[in-house]
């Protein structure tokens, strides 16, 4: 069965499972992982290298997948960094999509929403593609949106937390209001909770951490990729709706109530 | 200190190279050639005093004394 | 992109077809839904719906006063003028139909002003035939500024402007704009719409688009109900709506829900809407969209308003006059339509009051102004 594709910035994705490349056990494990997702995007960051001669393990396995690839600019705490960071990135992989994401607070690595808006602007105007990782703040989406960035990817949870869809609500109003695309990005810690993002109306979900920790990645990779479609093909085709519990009712107008036995 | 030879940074560690060396022959210095000959494979990103420079333009950009040259790569991440 | 290339996207047949094929499963699950969608609307506006209107009714109730409380904001249409340069086949300011034509100078305007003033309104719509050369941007530009001190809130329902000019008029105080695209239905525009500007439904689709550019803090929205499939036509409505709101998202939006009444030269509905039916479309557009203001005007008879205003209304017209100086001098053979509330000012709001609503006679604006 078939969900729509999901169109970006002209490019159209089968696949609605976003992957990211991180934390994997070895760069064979990551490979066969995201090549049982079915994902067709996958993320990959950018560092200074340490000159030990060590080759860059990551790169051919990914091509060999022709996955495409979405460096982002983790370790940004600025938007100055992090449009440096996103302008090597163009360099280094030719290509000008970007996951912007700027976390100056090591701990939660929570997105700092004035710096990410600034560098939307500055990188949109340098024509990249930007798909912002942000809080689920529907005005900030909005923001975002009109700054010209691609998509908006909002967090369900803390990066790597595991929780599922904590910003359930807010992450409602910016499904209803987003004109681009919406991503559900960071906490999703099990298929179900993948699930249900896309059930809500999500555009796509980028997994990384619940694949990658997984017992078996390869196998979980799976997990989400039948949970992300299953979510979606409920939202195409009218979920139905749960009943709200039955409320009282005031008498109607007895003018209403003859116009209600009016035979016109 | 040999007259034909300058400083420089790369990645903030100090560096001695002689003068004329390119952007590319630093590359080369440092290890990052892969293959016969040697090249420098994709997922390499350079900037030289924080501005990027495109990788054709690598051997025609010349390194000078006090440089600082910041060598990036592509790593995992999510 | 604006919204005339989406609607070039949309398919009028196959919206019908939703609506007329709606059963009652798709209206008791829209019902359920708490937010409804598009689809949901269809089925709500339906044949099949009209069993649930009872239930319809009160979850509008409930939805109305969970937003708005118990006000009910009221308003005064001030007719400038009824010259035109369009014709249009329901319309009695049309150019071909020969009735007196006036346009309000400063002093006439004023003492207007005053009249109104007296009756206690401060939220203002402005209404002109669509005349550009006398009724035009320099016209406006001469007027605002002698309105706009009786007029905190004020809004306009004028032939359709440049994104400049409503720039202009937005930094002169105009804080609303109703524009009403009649209908959706292209062979029908072009059917009623016979000679003028209005006859370009290109422009006059992307009027709201302006609007939202222009920073309008409100856009007004309507169909007139019955020139072609009603239900159709309010479908449309609602993919425009619903583009407007994702695009133009500091704006308010408020829907009007004018009924094809006989005027000079007019013509018949080929699609009537009941009074019935009306309160099930009134009841639709509340569920779909809680926020959205609805406003309802003295076209429809007192009995009417009195039972629908307090289920979804939010903002409505009492003693008002469809003629050019009709204030201060009334005099019918002026007038765009016959009004069917004829109830002075007091008398609406004291059976508005009855049924336990709060008249609020001065609209939250821009905070700064």
């Amino acid at each position: 069965m078939q969900t729509q594709p999901l169109k970006i910035a002209g490019r159209s994705f089968a696949s609605r499972l976003f992957t990211g490349t991180g934390k994997f056990a070895s760069a064979e494990l990551m490979a066969q992982a995201i090549a049982a997702s079915g994902s067709e995007l996958t993320t990959l960051a950018i560092k200074r290298v340490k000159l030990t001669g060590e080759d860059p393990q990551i790169l051919a396995p990914l091509r060999g997948l022709g996955v495409n690839l979405l460096p982002n600019t983790s370790g940004a705490r600025t938007a100055e960094e992090a449009c440096y960071v996103a302008r090597l990135a163009r360099e280094a992989l030719g290509t000008h999509w970007v996951k912007l994401e700027i976390h100056p607070d090591p701990r939660y690595l929570m997105p700092d929403p004035i710096e990410t808006l600034k560098a939307a602007e500055q990188l949109v105007k340098e024509g990249f593609v930007v798909l912002p990782y942000c809080g689920a703040d529907p005005m900030l989406c909005k923001r975002l949106e009109e700054a010209g960035c691609a998509a908006v990817m909002p967090l369900g949870a803390a990066i790597g937390s595991n929780q599922g869809l904590t910003t359930r609500q807010m992450l409602q109003i910016i499904m209803e209001q987003s004109g681009v695309p919406v991503v559900v990005d960071a906490g999703l810690g099990a298929p179900s909770h993948a699930a249900e993002a896309m059930e809500l109306g999500a555009d796509a979900v980028l997994v990384n951490t619940a694949i990658a920790v997984a017992g078996n990645p390869v196998v979980m990779a799976q997990a989400f990729a039948l949970a992300v479609q299953a979510g979606r093909l409920a939202y195409e085709h009218g979920l139905g709706a749960v009943s709200q519990r039955a409320v009282a009712s005031s008498p109607l107008d007895p003018f209403l109530l003859r116009l209600l036995e009016d035979p016109a | 200190m040999n007259k034909q030879t300058m400083d420089f940074f790369v990645n903030d560690s100090p560096r001695q190279g002689l003068i004329g060396l390119s952007l590319a022959g630093l590359l080369l210095a440092e290890g990052l050639g892969r293959g016969e000959p040697p090249q420098i494979p994709a997922g390499v990103a350079v900037a030289l005093n924080q501005a990027v420079i495109p990788r054709l333009k690598w051997a025609l950009t010349p390194v000078a004394a006090g440089d600082r040259i910041d060598i990036f790569s592509v790593i995992a991440g999510g | 992109m604006s919204f005339y290339q989406q609607w070039q996207q949309l398919d009028w047949d196959q919206l019908q077809a939703q609506v007329v094929n709606a059963t009652a499963e798709q209206v008791a699950a829209a019902l359920a839904r708490p937010r409804k969608s598009l689809a949901d609307f269809a089925a709500l506006i339906s044949v099949a719906a009209e069993p649930y209107l009872p239930q319809m009714m009160q979850a509008a109730q409930r939805l109305t006063r969970q937003r708005f409380g118990q006000g009910v904001s009221m308003y005064l249409p001030l007719y400038l003028t009824n010259l035109c340069a369009n014709d249009c086949s329901y319309c009695g300011f049309s150019m071909s139909n020969a009735i007196k034509r006036k346009i309000l100078n400063e002093q006439e305007v004023l003492a207007e002003c005053e009249a109104i003033a007296r009756l206690g309104y401060q939220n203002l719509l402005l209404v002109t035939g669509e005349h550009e050369r006398k009724g035009g941007i320099d016209y406006f530009r001469r007027m605002l500024p002698l309105i706009k001190p009786y007029a905190p809130y004020l809004m306009m329902e004028v032939q359709p402007l440049a994104t400049d000019e409503y720039a202009e008029l937005v930094g002169m105080g105009l804080d609303g704009v109703m524009v009403y695209q009649e209908t959706y239905h292209a062979p029908s525009y072009a059917a009623h719409h016979l000679r003028g500007k209005k006859q370009d439904m290109a422009w006059r689709m992307d009027t709201p688009d302006r609007l939202g550019q222009a920073g309008v803090d409100k856009i007004g929205l309507g169909v007139l109900l019955g020139l072609a499939d009603w239900r159709t036509d309010s479908l449309m409505l609602a993919h425009h709506l619903q583009y407007l709101r994702k695009t133009y998202w500091r704006s308010r939006y408020s829907l009007s829900f004018p009924r094809l009444r006989p005027c000079t030269g007019g013509i018949s509905p080929v699609s009537p809407v009941s009074e019935r039916q009306l309160v099930q479309l009134v009841c639709a557009w509340r569920l779909l969209d809680p926020e959205l203001e609805l406003s309802l005007s003295t076209r429809e008879r007192p009995e009417l308003r009195d039972a629908l205003i307090p289920l979804a209304i939010t903002s409505v017209s009492a003693g008002s006059s469809t003629q050019p100086g009709g204030y201060a001098q009334p005099a019918k053979e002026l007038e765009q339509f016959h009004i069917s509330d004829e109830r002075p000012t007091n008398a609406v709001a004291q059976a508005l009051k009855q049924r336990g609503l709060e008249l609020i006679w001065l609209e939250r604006g821009p905070a700064v102004n």
